[in-house]
């Protein structure tokens, strides 16, 4: 069994607040990632079992969980939690209302096991746009995000998230170390759909040599058009303008076609 | 807390039932046709409305929890999955798009683009008047739920659109949407609206749930010179034909 000591309580960093979107004041979606390679466990809550054969690189879907507090416990899978320490223990997480979280299991920069409540932002976007955040989960220094060997973000330290909203489509990300651009995780292609917060973990360990991405989607949060401006030449209208157009159309009000033309682009 | 505590919070989420269609507010046209509150509409697909994404693959996940045996049996099971890069983006399986646009009765027979956003926050559309766009954010002809939404210039400096011919569709004119890979969807027109630009009802009209319909879209009213814009947008909106 791997020996980890983890430093939970004192390195949970929960800085929720309440999302003013979210209808329901009492209770916050919760998912949990697990980011720690190479241990499966059970997580447990309130002393309660929640989680029995949690496997490192997944997600799960979103809880309702009421606003309060938790006390964590994570287990290695098929642990007896009568006779054996937790492998991690923090009490007294404080759950807001109206939020959504990520609970996350990950290194930390030096390799040591921890947990990060990260606050997801499911604001509305407007149509057309996406989010896209990156968190630093992985025991590595700081890094540079690349999209198209670019760096859109630079300078990320665990356990740190930085948020970016763009126009929906595909970009070519990679990961490098801060200052630099050659990837220690990609490049790969992130499809980040309208309307949707992709939120990319860089987790694992360099040293290890098993940095990897994991991927958290929250979809829905997509605005609308304004309006749909679908007619430009006045050829229908009911308004003075179409005679102008049946002279223009006859040859005798060129002048009109061209004032027409400037303004075209309005419509 | 009792053991099933945490999950007495999944309460079924009541699911705010957005009536489909356009309003009637802003209503302009003269000869608009139908009643664009659709619940004619809203009546017949009604059974498309449960949400099987608010309670994702629960029973998969529980039967998965119960084939590890002594696992906790009594626990509900939490879906969970893989959250590699390739696993949660193979999700978004390639989709067919819709590739044209008729409506027999009126002549209508426009090939379609896939079309996004102008900078201006406006629907971007085609500019060739003998084509209409799909907004390809928004829900896809064939979907279960939401509107799918296609719009067509009325006119261009170069003629007559193709969607002109909106202005003379009637109730129950069958409209038809073809898919690349070959599939048509077929809808039936349940109104036709003439709604001033300021009053369209964006939210209704590119709604992504609710009853599935096809929302068409293109300009009409009085052409207002000073802003080179027609003051209205007429709506068509046409419901699927059951095809079982």
């Amino acid at each position: 069994m791997r020996s980890i000591a983890w430093g939970a309580a004192a390195s949970l960093a929960l800085v929720a607040t309440a999302g003013p979107a979210m209808a329901d004041d009492h209770e916050s979606q919760v998912s949990v990632l697990h980011g720690v390679p190479g241990l499966t466990v059970d997580v447990w809550v309130n002393g309660e079992a929640f989680l029995p054969g949690f496997e490192p690189g997944t997600l799960t879907d979103p809880q309702a969980l009421p606003a309060g507090s938790y006390d964590i416990e994570v287990y290695e899978a098929g642990a007896d939690p009568e006779s054996t320490d937790p492998a991690i223990s923090a009490e007294g997480l404080e759950v807001p209302g109206g939020a959504n979280l990520t609970l996350a299991a990950h290194l930390d920069a030096d390799g040591a096991p921890m947990l990060s409540a990260f606050v997801n932002d499911v604001s509305t976007l407007d149509a057309g746009q996406t989010r896209l955040t990156v968190r630093h989960a992985a025991a590595a220094p700081a890094v540079d995000v690349l999209a198209g060997g670019s760096p859109v973000i630079e300078g990320l330290e665990n356990p740190d998230e930085q948020v970016l909203e763009l126009d929906a489509g595909s970009v070519e990300a990679a990961v490098a170390a801060a200052g630099t651009t050659e990837p220690v995780i990609g490049p790969a292609t992130l499809d980040l759909p309208e309307g949707t917060n992709t939120i990319v973990y860089a987790w694992g360990s360099l040293e290890d040599e098993n940095l990897d991405l994991a991927v958290q989607t929250i979809d829905g949060l997509h605005g609308e058009p304004e309006g749909v401006p679908s007619g430009e030449g006045g050829l229908v209208g009911s308004g003075a303008q179409t005679w102008m157009w049946i002279l223009a159309l006859t040859g005798a009000a060129g002048a009109v076609v061209a004032t027409r033309r400037l303004s075209q682009d309005a419509a | 807390m009792s053991r099933n505590g945490w999950f007495g919070v999944l309460a079924v989420s009541v699911l705010l039932f957005v009536v489909a269609g356009v309003s009637l507010v802003g209503a302009t046209g003269d000869d608009d046709i139908g009643s664009l509150d659709v619940s004619a509409a809203t009546a017949s697909v009604e059974q498309t409305e449960a949400e099987p994404g608010d309670v994702p693959d629960e029973g998969s996940a529980r039967e998965e929890s119960e084939a590890r045996a002594g696992a906790a049996p009594t626990v509900p099971a939490i879906a969970r999955r893989p959250a590699s890069l390739e696993t949660v983006q193979a999700e978004a399986a390639a989709q067919a798009v819709p590739v044209g646009l008729r409506v027999p009765s009126v002549d209508l027979d426009a090939p379609l683009d896939q079309v996004g956003v102008r900078d201006d926050g406006l629907m971007e559309i085609p500019d060739d008047g003998d084509r209409a766009g799909w907004y390809r954010y928004g829900p896809t002809p064939g979907d279960d739920e939401g509107s799918a939404v296609l719009a067509g210039h009325v006119d261009t400096q170069e003629g007559l659109g193709a969607m002109a011919a909106l202005m003379d569709v009637g109730m129950d004119a069958e409209v038809e949407v073809e898919m690349d890979d070959g599939t048509v969807h077929r809808y039936r027109v349940v109104g036709r609206q003439t709604i001033e630009k300021d009053e369209l009802p964006v939210t209704e009209l590119f709604d992504r749930s609710g009853p599935a319909r096809l929302t068409l879209v293109t300009c009409g009213g009085p052409w207002r010179y000073e802003a080179s814009s027609y003051r209205d947008n007429v709506v068509v909106v046409a419901v699927p034909i059951d095809e079982r």
